[in-house]
């Protein structure tokens, strides 16, 4: 899943509108990512970064424009098939099964591939993330924030994803947890996965990143390498607190 | 700990300040008692009420004063064990005993019953099925049905009316009326899958109405309020009435023994009986596969669930039409146990009942809801003689297991697989 096609773009959206009722959030972003990238999206509160994410999975459905994953046109995809083509989302908030023990949250994430690979898959994701495998039969809403986020990224990797997109993942955690997140995505990246990250924190997740992209009210402001976008001044203006 | 003085001096002061608040509750409410036009005084009785309040709280604290007191307490309200309860991966050593014991006596003991006792067991088996298919609705899908009493109906008079308008009989009614319940279930599911918690009841609730009305009204098709007549089962084409009613052979003249009317009773008992320990199992195994799962996700949350691929459309749908095919499973067995049936049976009455036993057996717990529909059932028949206060220990139960058994009677154990490579 990982080897473009043709030479196209892992995942392309191209000139993509969006819109909740006659709210515009999307206006013409076009932006790629390529296989074995590590690529962010930074931008301030209501630009519009989550709902990218979620406009690759069809709600909002994209009103113009075209989203290619794998060359091939996902747009108008049922919301539901966007994982089965390899393409998995930790949302916003972590959204874990609180209510379910870390093991069941963990098969849930095999559905769309089946559980055919779960054994090999769940070695791999304690290697990743120890806490989780000490927390194996602990139900999910009772692990701290940080164990949180870890359990709604691999129960993403289980579903053994080409893609990654990641929604704000340090959301209300401590800086050293938020440390040791980015470290595992850097980890995950490594490992063959692509990932796509949207954060607020726009200093770790530009050091992180490859290649980075600026989303003001819903348009593509800047893009360029994290390094490059570190330096610009108008982003350590608006996002690194203008030092 | 403290002072035995000071803790007297405390429950003095608890029992004195419930005795004022009995006295301000009770004093209108049995103090003065309407007559004619007239309202006589009688405050003798609020006084008395409110000296038994005051001696049971004085009691209550002080043996919350004691150490022992706080620990029987503590046993009795589950909040202490909030956190975590997972089960073994294979039941403990009692539990594999019991299934063997349970079976052994459903089989044997409706022999030794008489028949008000077996009619009771029936309508108390009635009641698990139901509890146990509103289960997977509300339980594990967490879809708040208010009118599940619809499914029950469609079962039952699609018996009664199966064999009344196509001649057919239990065996051929009882797959039919389910598959008639489960497309129900499904033409309800389908306008509701957008909806969460309040509206979903509202809808369903009025769903259940218009079900009941429709057989209340519908005078030529179902026979309105005079209600329909259900055949009883047969064994093999044998009947269990005196005198056979639908061209068979009784059962006591083929296999030359004494009529007796438990013999129907007995017979329906035990495929009952068979059906509700196959739903228990089949409920048991749905917890383990991916679709009883699934369930519970969507439950937690959908849109991670749309997210990690889940079809919530399918998922939902499946959910009400697995819980309406078990509600007209049941509904099939009730009109052929009461032999007639009519609207009244339908009420939303008994869609809050079969509410009350899933949460009072604990949302999405097998054990507790078979044990809740058993109680419900069998102590209403239990205590005749209390039963128009059936509705009142009713609610007094609900809201003394919401304070101290907020998760029911029996908590639900979230199960552990064997996976190799995880020790």
């Amino acid at each position: 899943m990982n080897e473009t096609q043709g030479g196209a773009h892992l995942l392309e959206l191209q000139e993509v509108d969006a819109a909740y009722g006659p709210v515009q959030a999307l206006k013409r972003v076009s932006l790629h990512v390529d296989a074995g990238e590590i690529v962010t999206l930074i931008g301030a509160n209501g630009a519009g970064k989550s709902t990218l994410l979620a406009t690759v999975f069809g709600e909002p459905r994209a009103a113009r424009g075209h989203i290619r994953f794998n060359g091939r046109d996902i747009t108008g995809i049922a919301t539901h098939e966007v994982a089965k083509l390899g393409i998995a989302l930790v949302p916003e908030g972590r959204r874990i099964f609180s209510g379910m023990t870390v093991e069941e949250n963990l098969l849930m994430g095999t559905i769309c591939i089946g559980p055919a690979h779960v054994e090999p898959d769940l070695i791999k994701v304690f290697e990743m993330f120890p806490r989780l495998k000490e927390r194996l039969r602990q139900r999910a809403g009772t692990l701290s924030g940080g164990e949180q986020q870890m359990l709604a990224i691999a129960r993403a990797l289980m579903g053994r994803p080409g893609l990654l997109l990641l929604d704000e993942p340090s959301l209300g955690l401590a800086p050293l947890v938020v440390r040791q997140i980015f470290e595992t995505l850097a980890e995950i990246a490594a490992a063959g996965t692509t990932v796509f990250l949207v954060e607020q924190n726009a200093n770790h997740a530009l050091r992180l990143a490859g290649r980075g992209y600026v989303l003001v009210n819903g348009e593509i402001r800047l893009s360029g390498t994290g390094n490059e976008l570190l330096a610009n001044p108008e982003v350590r203006k608006a996002y690194l607190g203008g030092h | 700990m403290a002072k035995p003085a000071s803790a007297l001096t405390k429950s003095l002061l608890d029992a004195l300040f419930s005795g004022v608040l009995a006295l301000v509750v009770l004093g209108p409410i049995s103090g003065l008692v309407l007559n004619g036009y007239q309202v006589r005084n009688e405050m003798q009785r609020p006084l008395l009420l409110a000296a038994a309040v005051m001696v049971g709280r004085f009691l209550f604290s002080l043996a919350l004063a004691t150490e022992r007191g706080r620990s029987l307490l503590g046993a009795l309200s589950a909040r202490a064990q909030q956190g975590v309860t997972v089960a073994e991966a294979s039941p403990p050593r009692s539990l594999r005993l019991a299934t063997p014991l349970l079976l052994a006596a459903g089989l044997i003991l409706p022999f030794f019953l008489s028949k008000y006792f077996l009619t009771v067991l029936i309508l108390a088996m009635i009641y698990v099925l139901l509890g146990l298919g509103l289960n997977i609705v509300v339980g594990l899908a967490g879809l708040l049905d208010l009118g599940y009493v619809a499914f029950y109906a469609v079962g039952a008079y699609g018996l009664a009316l199966g064999s009344q308008y196509l001649h057919l009989g239990f065996w051929t009614a009882l797959p039919l009326a389910a598959l008639l319940a489960a497309a129900c279930g499904g033409l309800l599911g389908f306008p509701v899958l957008r909806m969460h918690g309040d509206y979903l009841a509202i809808v369903t609730l009025g769903f259940g109405e218009i079900i009941r009305l429709v057989l209340n009204n519908w005078l030529d098709f179902t026979g309105g309020p005079n209600g329909a007549s259900a055949p009883p089962p047969t064994l093999f084409g044998l009947e269990f009435s005196r005198a056979a009613k639908y061209g068979g052979t009784p059962f006591h003249e083929y296999f030359h023994l004494e009529y007796n009317p438990n013999y129907k009773f007995i017979f329906i008992f035990l495929i009952l009986f068979a059906v509700v320990s196959l739903m228990v199992l089949f409920v048991g195994r749905l917890k383990q596969m991916p679709m009883g799962r699934t369930w519970e996700a969507l439950r937690e949350d959908e849109i991670a669930c749309r997210s990690l691929g889940i079809n919530h459309v399918t998922v939902k749908l499946s959910a009400f039409m697995m819980g309406a095919m078990v509600g007209g499973v049941a509904g099939v067995f009730f009109a052929t146990y009461q032999g007639f049936i009519n609207p009244t049976s339908f009420s939303f009455f008994e869609s809050a009942l079969i509410l009350a036993i899933v949460v009072l057996g604990g949302l999405g717990s097998t054990v507790g809801i078979v044990l809740a529909a058993l109680v419900l059932t069998i102590l209403p028949e239990m205590l005749r003689d209390f039963a128009e206060y059936r509705v009142l220990i009713f609610g007094v139960a609900m809201v003394l297991m919401m304070i101290w058994r907020p998760r029911g009677l029996i908590r639900i154990k979230r199960r552990s697989f064997d996976l190799e490579g995880l020790r």
